[in-house]
């Protein structure tokens, strides 16, 4: 072989060995800590809550809410009348933060949120609660959404006797529910499911799950955000994963909620990713928040119960 | 003097071509190949003769690029006419003119033989354009199929290999040029949009290389007659049929079959190509054992046809094709995705006067998808169409210098995007605007190696009620006999615009913007220079910049029910940005050896004020370097092939810090805890490169010409990064980057007949 071709062949095979290099995994993170979380969420006509302050944590080190924990902040939420006082309260877990006195969060208010850290960082942020908001009927449709079948009761006519009243009872995949409400004035909405039946059975038994995909099937699920113009929302089956109580709730969202659940993906509930490229839509949620990160929101909610039963 | 029919298109043909009345006799004909019957364009025509009167005479003209010809002023004589154009052997014919009236001479022309065989980059038949044209490249399709690929030769993947050009990944055939997305590319299939030009989720285009003749590709500064989009135009060209006698070419590879005849009729041609993939048996057979294998396939077609009428010629032509995706896990999940593109057009068109020619073309094209998903007995439905009924007229005529051309379009579009929910319509959104554009463009010729091109193209949107002007301008000058500079550059604006998934182009769809988001906005500005240093070699070097305004960027935070009536509901509206960069072009077109060197040196920037703060952010496709080497060594039977590809990391958004919030709807904390992003776009995957070679060898089957191809893709099976995604799962949070293909080989066999 000729010395020139020859050199030319080893420069090359030399430059992709170069440049096959492997990457150090650290690179795949731009490491930024320290920045205050505020996680408090103020429902309608309940007590004001527990608020847990944490700080933000390299996402290259090990990480748990203990350690990511805020001592030692002042806490304060004043609003509609009222002014709230929070102390450390670490016997409830770490960086929480209790009310001094009990008061019970109203409607259509404006309560603000005034935190100091102990290094002397202050976060601001408020929050215009909803009014209060409740699911005007719980309708049971076929499978075509095209006539109510009939409707359900509701726990202000039957407390927890609602779940078994027959009106609730519910044959998995059979007909849709449907709750129906006023949208007007409301940012959003969301759903959560909760099976209440410990133990209950698995309902659904899809051929392409194994046994370990069954074990991890929640028992809880929540809904994506949604607008809900016409007032109405549609409990999809797929979220329902097993046989006996389940206690749905209808959240009526503020303005910080719903900009943080629809931006952030795990609050989100994911989506199916249109129009982008591979990971490119990786961006910052919105928080309302001055001076942190996290969500100081509030929320109205309704709920209905109901009794699932297998497909005979 | 012809007839007038009162229709504009007419009339603005006559006002180009009726300046100088006719006199003498007229001399007219078309030229074609010798073998395969086609026109051949671009021909000298000169006559010479004496006339009784004892006088010497000689008219010349060139043909146009369908092979037609007219001479006009012959007196009464006795003419030799000479047929000329490189490539071809010259051709000589006589002609008695003895009234005034219209002579017709059709001749055959015979390729020149050349001793070696040898790669044109760029087709003589565009030479004219791309005397004046920046960032013009015309290649056949014969070169780019024979270049290394992915198991199917497609000719608009193998455009990547050019400097400016890239794709987003080994998923996608969408095209990024200097900077622009792949919806800032306008793809026509012989004049008519191809709106979504993909099959398998993007992984191969919709064109056949057996049923195309050439592809062009203006990487910017695109001139007059087109538009609609901020930044290129890919104008792809099918074959016609063989006017000398039936033929036709087979081929198999390792996931498909196509086959190509075609044939003269009543003076024309015919041609019909059809592919599909033959991968359903396998699928089915795999799927008894495993319910998760899905069945796929897609096919598609094209027929042309060519015939003579009303002293011109029509075609008629169109594209069908369709996948289909089908995923039966059980009862209660299923998934079935149907999407594909339907082209249909008739043009007719014939010359006019002095070198001119008219040209009216009525066309269709429509995309379709629709998937329905069954999740655990919960119905999910998404569909969207678009529709688009053009017309399109024009006419040029070819003076000894000026080339002068007008037209007009008018376009009316259907667009619909449904989703629906568990029964219940989540968006519906459905628009029919319609927009008519007129164009006028001058190329002069003041000087010997001058060329001056000024043009205009102006557009009225209808939704919205606005007008956009945009001119153009190009200029060349030869500096010396092998050195030509090049200057262009022109006003763009883009009235659809396309919200594309990378890797699941089914889910694309388009939205015309309307009155609450202006059209985005480009202007281009591109300058060069060419050299042949020897007739066998080629270089180039080109440099560019882009401002773009009114950009729109997808919404991906709506929520589910929002209320989607306007562009404004479905876009982050108002963005800007920019591009610019430079190309080098090295290429060796003649000899056993052949190929090109390309590298490309380019930035391009974004900023929203939605998006990253409002501050600039790279697009995840602004990748600062990018270098191919493409070669082909032909030796008697055997032609090597190779290409060796190595671009810069595409831009990716790091992890920044990672955080806990409890989900209100819950009340607890979700399984996994959440990331915050750092600065959008900030950090950078690895570098791209891989090599694919290919080996192929002429052979006989049957008596009939054939070859066998065995390619492999990425030969040193390099596993280049794709997107990185992180898992929240555990403690310490996992970073894990989704890889493109491995190594793949492929083995096809194709013959003629």
């Amino acid at each position: 072989m000729k010395t020139r071709p020859r050199a030319c062949i080893v420069s090359i095979l030399i430059a992709l060995g170069l440049a096959c290099a492997e990457r150090d995994p650290n690179d795949l993170f731009a490491p930024e800590a320290g920045t205050i979380v505020v996680d408090a969420f103020l429902v309608v006509g309940q007590r004001f809550p527990d608020i847990v302050l944490s700080q933000t944590v390299a996402p290259n080190v090990p990480f748990s809410r203990q350690a990511a924990a805020l001592p030692g902040a002042s806490v304060r939420i004043s609003g509609g009348g009222v002014t709230l006082d929070y102390v450390e309260a670490a016997f409830r877990g770490a960086g929480v933060y209790a009310p001094t006195t009990a008061e019970f969060v109203s409607e259509s208010t404006v309560y603000r949120l005034d935190l100091t850290a102990a290094d002397g960082r202050r976060v601001r942020a408020s929050t215009l609660t909803p009014r209060a908001f409740s699911v005007g009927e719980w309708a049971l449709l076929d499978n075509a959404g095209q006539s109510v079948i009939r409707r359900l009761a509701s726990f202000a006519d039957y407390g927890d006797s609602v779940y078994t009243r027959p009106e609730n009872q519910l044959v998995y995949s059979l007909g849709l529910l449907e709750a129906r409400f006023d949208p007007r004035d409301i940012a959003g909405f969301q759903v959560g499911l909760f099976s209440t039946s410990p133990g209950s059975a698995i309902i659904i038994d899809p051929d392409f799950l194994d046994e370990e995909d069954l074990a991890d099937l929640p028992r809880t699920n929540s809904s994506p955000p949604l607008e809900a113009l016409d007032g109405t929302v549609r409990l999809p089956w797929f979220a329902i994963f097993f046989e006996g109580k389940y206690l749905f709730k209808v959240w009526a969202m503020d303005r910080n909620w719903f900009d943080l659940a629809r931006t952030e993906p795990t609050l989100s509930g994911g989506g199916f990713g249109f129009g982008g490229q591979a990971g490119d839509y990786f961006e910052r949620p919105i928080f309302h928040i001055d001076g942190g990160i996290g969500l100081f929101g509030s929320g109205a909610v309704d709920s209905a119960g109901v009794t699932i039963h297998p497909r005979p | 003097m012809r007839t007038f029919r009162p229709t504009w298109f007419a009339g603005l043909a006559l006002a180009l071509t009726t300046a100088v009345p006719a006199v003498g006799a007229e001399l007219s004909g078309r030229v074609r190949d010798a073998e395969s019957g086609e026109a051949v364009g671009h021909v000298t025509v000169q006559a010479k003769g004496r006339t009784p009167q004892g006088g010497t005479l000689s008219r010349g003209v060139m043909a146009l690029a369908d092979g037609t010809y007219l001479l006009t002023g012959l007196p009464v004589g006795r003419y030799t006419v000479r047929f000329s154009r490189i490539g071809y052997e010259a051709v000589e014919d006589s002609v008695v003119v003895r009234e005034d009236r219209t002579y017709t001479l059709d001749v055959s022309m015979k390729v020149l033989p050349v001793p070696v065989e040898e790669i044109l980059v760029e087709a003589d038949r565009y030479a004219a354009i791309r005397d004046v044209q920046t960032g013009f490249v015309s290649l056949e399709v014969e070169t780019l199929a024979d270049l290394p690929g992915v198991v199917e030769p497609d000719p608009i993947r193998s455009l990547e290999l050019l400097p400016g050009v890239q794709t987003a990944s080994d998923f996608s055939s969408g095209l990024y040029i200097r900077g622009g997305g792949p919806d800032q590319t306008l793809v026509l299939l012989d004049f008519v949009p191809v709106y979504n030009p993909t099959h398998a989720f993007g992984f191969f285009s919709t064109f056949n290389a057996d049923a195309l003749e050439d592809v062009n590709l203006y990487k910017g500064a695109y001139p007059a007659e087109y538009g609609g989009r901020l930044g290129a135009v890919l104008d792809v060209r099918s074959r016609d049929g063989n006017r000398a006698g039936v033929d036709g070419r087979v081929g198999v590879s390792t996931i498909a079959a196509r086959a190509t005849v075609g044939g003269p009729v009543h003076g024309g041609s015919w041609i019909a190509s059809g592919r599909r993939t033959y991968l359903d048996p396998v699928l089915d057979v795999l799927r008894r054992s495993d319910s998760t294998i899905p069945a796929y396939y897609f096919y598609d077609g094209n027929a042309r046809l060519t015939l003579p009428a009303a002293g011109g010629q029509f075609v008629a032509s169109g594209y069908h094709g369709r996948d289909d995706l089908r995923l039966d896990l059980d009862a209660d999940n299923a998934l079935v995705m149907r999407w594909g593109n339907t082209l249909a057009s008739g043009t007719w068109q014939r010359p006019l006067g002095e070198s001119a020619l008219l040209r009216a073309q009525l066309s269709w094209s429509e995309y379709e998808s629709s998937s329905t998903i069954l999740a655990l007995t919960t119905p999910i439905d998404f569909s969207n169409y678009i529709h688009d009924l053009s017309f399109r007229a024009e006419a040029k005529r070819e003076g000894a210098s000026h080339r002068l051309s007008a037209g007009l379009q008018a376009s009316r579009y259907d667009v619909r995007y449904l989703q629906t929910f568990n029964g219940q319509n989540e968006v519906d959104y459905h628009k029919t605007p319609h927009e008519v554009a007129a164009f006028a463009a001058d190329e002069w010729r003041p000087l010997l190696g001058t060329v001056l091109q000024g043009g205009l193209r102006v557009r009225y949107l209808e939704d919205g009620d606005r007008v956009l002007w945009e001119p153009r301008a190009a200029a060349s000058r030869a500096i010396s006999g092998r050195v030509r500079a090049k200057i262009g550059g022109g006003i763009y604006h883009q009235y659809l615009q396309l919200v594309s998934t990378e890797g699941l182009s089914a889910a694309d769809f388009y939205v015309p913007l309307d009155q609450t988001a202006y059209p985005g906005r480009s202007w281009q500005v591109v300058a060069g220079a060419e050299f042949d240093p020897a007739p066998a070699w080629r270089a180039s070097i080109e440099g560019y910049y882009t401002g773009l305004t009114n950009l729109v960027d997808f919404n991906n935070t709506l929520a589910g029910g929002a209320e989607i009536e306007n562009a404004a509901d479905i876009f982050h509206t108002g963005g800007e940005g920019w591009a610019a960069g430079a190309e080098l072009f090295v290429e060796r077109r003649r000899g056993s050896l052949t190929g090109w060197v390309g590298y490309t040196l380019g930035w391009t920037r974004r900023t929203f004020t939605q998006l990253n703060a409002g501050e600039t952010f790279p697009p995840k496709y602004d990748r600062r370097h990018d270098l191919n080497v493409v070669a082909q060594l032909r030796r008697g039977k055997w032609t090597f092939g190779g290409n060796l590809i190595y671009a810069t990391g595409q831009a990716f958004t790091p992890a920044a810090a990672r955080y806990a919030l409890r989900n209100p709807a819950r009340g607890t904390y979700p399984n996994d805890s959440q990331i915050l992003p750092a600065t959008r776009n900030s950090a950078r995957l690895l570098p791209y490169h891989r090599l694919d070679l290919s080996v192929s060898r002429d052979f006989k089957l049957f008596g009939l010409p054939a070859e066998w191809v065995v390619q492999v893709f990425n030969v040193y099976n390099r596993r280049n990064e794709w997107f990185v995604q992180y898992d929240t799962g555990e403690t310490v949070t996992e970073a894990s980057v989704a890889k493109m293909l491995p190594a793949i080989p492929s083995l096809g066999v194709n013959f003629r007949f």
